[in-house]
């Protein structure tokens, strides 16, 4: 299974090694710094988690003790908030890398202007099938 | 002329259009009852407005004031808009929200065409559609009732609108207030409840002007401007009773408890609105109650975060390009935090500091 940044519902600004990320749909919006960064960027041309994961245990040589768990939960995050969606084929890789020295995701949820979204409830994406889909048991009025 | 349902999902952006034109037809028709064309210079564009029904006119113009041109000199607007009140164009109500679940550029009463050509737009409370063809520069807004809609909708009428047209241009919308001094200005960026009307109503006690206070047009580039579009400043009670020579301007009063007074700069004496200025940074106030009023610097991500997602979500339908165009300016300019921690006229003070140290 193969994810990529979900462009058409999600602008992406990176400023100072910080993503800033807006999910137009959904009203939320986030702030991604450390190695965050690069698990965000290994997901431009469309990536599987694995093997991103893999990637970014060899890039900072990390062992089974200290990285891959918040790497595995970054990589939810990112997939749960619709802010990657599924592609069919992946890219190529991704070279560019934030930093030298690892440090843990940081990933900040905001979601304190929902309400500004009057004109639509929360819809699952589902980019092969059309969009918006009622999500399985929401509103999606 | 009838308005059919589509029904088959592969038609859609076809017979969005046809029910766009459909639409613009029938506001076109129901605004030739209205006595007169307005016409009004927005973001450095000519927009003309018919609108039939007196009540929606005045709504849809009031705010408008400050950028009105006399009609006969304007030959070829970017934006000619057709308004219809149902009710007082013969109980004609709108029709209701046609289209299907289909394409990614489809949301649910917000459609835009995967060419961006049409954009169209239903409010389900108040049975409001928007309707816009880019290619032949019409619009349409057409209500069930005037009378129904919501008092803040008068403080930025043909936002919507103003909004899908600037899209492919280097012009946005943005949710912040600007400030000026001379031909100089201050983006201020924050949330509802940051201090942002507040503080621009006490730069205009200490003779700056403004922009606009809730909504502005901001253009990028090496040099960048922001435009007046709207001369509306709304004010919570708390900050209204700070500033108690402007109650005798609440254009609302009547209105119920919890509104914000609406108050149009453009009746005011001096009015204090500047149609455009340069932008020199962008400010982000925050109430930060026990400290000393201050200007400290700022991370763009966090300028970011205070001016892009509440401007994107406030203003459907042009969001990748509002993002990256609102993203552009805050790599542009200098990123300042203002810190209130005394009165508004403290940091009104803090403002024009800022403004001088610009000019230098």
């Amino acid at each position: 299974m193969f994810y990529q940044h979900n462009h058409e519902q999600v602008a992406a600004e990176e400023f100072d090694g910080e993503f800033v990320l807006i999910h137009f749909a959904r009203g939320t919006y986030f702030s991604l710094r450390h190695a965050a960064v690069d698990v965000w960027r290994q997901f431009q041309n469309g990536a599987n988690p694995a093997l991103v994961a893999e990637r970014i245990r060899d890039r900072f040589s990390l062992t089974d003790e200290v990285g891959p768990a918040e790497l595995k939960r970054c990589i939810q995050v990112l997939i749960d908030e619709d802010l990657l969606c599924q592609v069919e084929a992946p890219g190529p890789p991704v070279e560019d890398w934030s930093s030298q020295v690892w440090a843990a995701p940081a990933v900040e949820v905001y979601s304190d202007l929902q309400d500004l979204i009057v004109l639509d409830p929360v819809h699952e994406v589902d980019q092969s099938t059309g969009w918006p889909r009622r999500a399985a048991g929401g509103d999606g009025s | 002329m009838e308005l059919a349902a589509p029904t088959a999902r592969a038609q859609v952006d076809p017979q969005a259009g046809g029910f766009c034109a459909a639409v613009l037809e029938l506001a076109e028709q129901g605004s030739r009852t209205a006595t007169r064309e307005h016409a009004f210079r927005l973001c450095d564009g000519l927009v003309t407005l018919r609108a039939a029904g007196t009540l929606f006119e005045e709504h849809l113009t009031r705010a408008l004031r400050h950028a009105r041109v006399a009609p006969t000199s304007v030959q070829a607007p970017e934006l000619r808009v057709f308004a219809l009140d149902g009710l007082a164009a013969g109980g004609r109500p709108p029709p209701g929200w046609p289209f299907p679940y289909a394409n990614p550029r489809h949301l649910e009463r917000l459609h835009v065409t995967r060419d961006r050509r049409f954009y169209l737009k239903l409010d389900e409370d108040t049975r409001t559609w928007h309707v816009f063809d880019r290619a032949r520069g019409r619009a349409a807004i057409w209500t069930e009732d005037a009378s129904r809609l919501p008092d803040w909708e008068q403080s930025f009428p043909l936002r919507t609108l103003l909004n899908w047209l600037l899209a492919p241009s280097p012009s946005t919308l943005a949710h912040a207030a600007v400030v000026c001094e001379g031909e100089r200005g201050l983006l201020l960026a924050g949330a509802g409840g940051s201090g942002k009307s507040t503080t621009t109503v006490a730069c205009l006690e200490i003779g700056l002007t403004t922009c606009g206070d809730d909504f502005v047009a901001v253009t990028g580039g090496v040099a960048p401007r922001a435009h007046a579009l709207f001369d509306t400043i709304k004010l919570d009670e708390r900050s209204l009773a700070r500033f108690p020579h402007l109650a005798a301007h609440v254009a609302n009063s009547g209105s119920p408890p919890g509104t914000k007074a609406r108050i149009h700069l453009s009746e005011l004496s001096p009015p204090g609105l500047r149609p455009s200025c340069w932008l020199t940074a962008i400010v982000v106030p925050r109430v930060t109650p026990g400290e000393t009023t201050r200007i400290a610097p700022l991370a763009k991500t966090a300028a970011l975060r205070a001016l892009v997602p509440s401007t994107v979500f406030l203003t459907r339908g042009a969001e990748i390009e509002t993002a990256a165009k609102l993203g552009a300016l805050v790599r542009r300019l200098p990123t300042h935090e203002l810190r209130i921690g005394g009165t508004p006229a403290e940091a009104a003070l803090g403002l024009r500091a800022l403004l001088a140290q610009g000019s230098r």
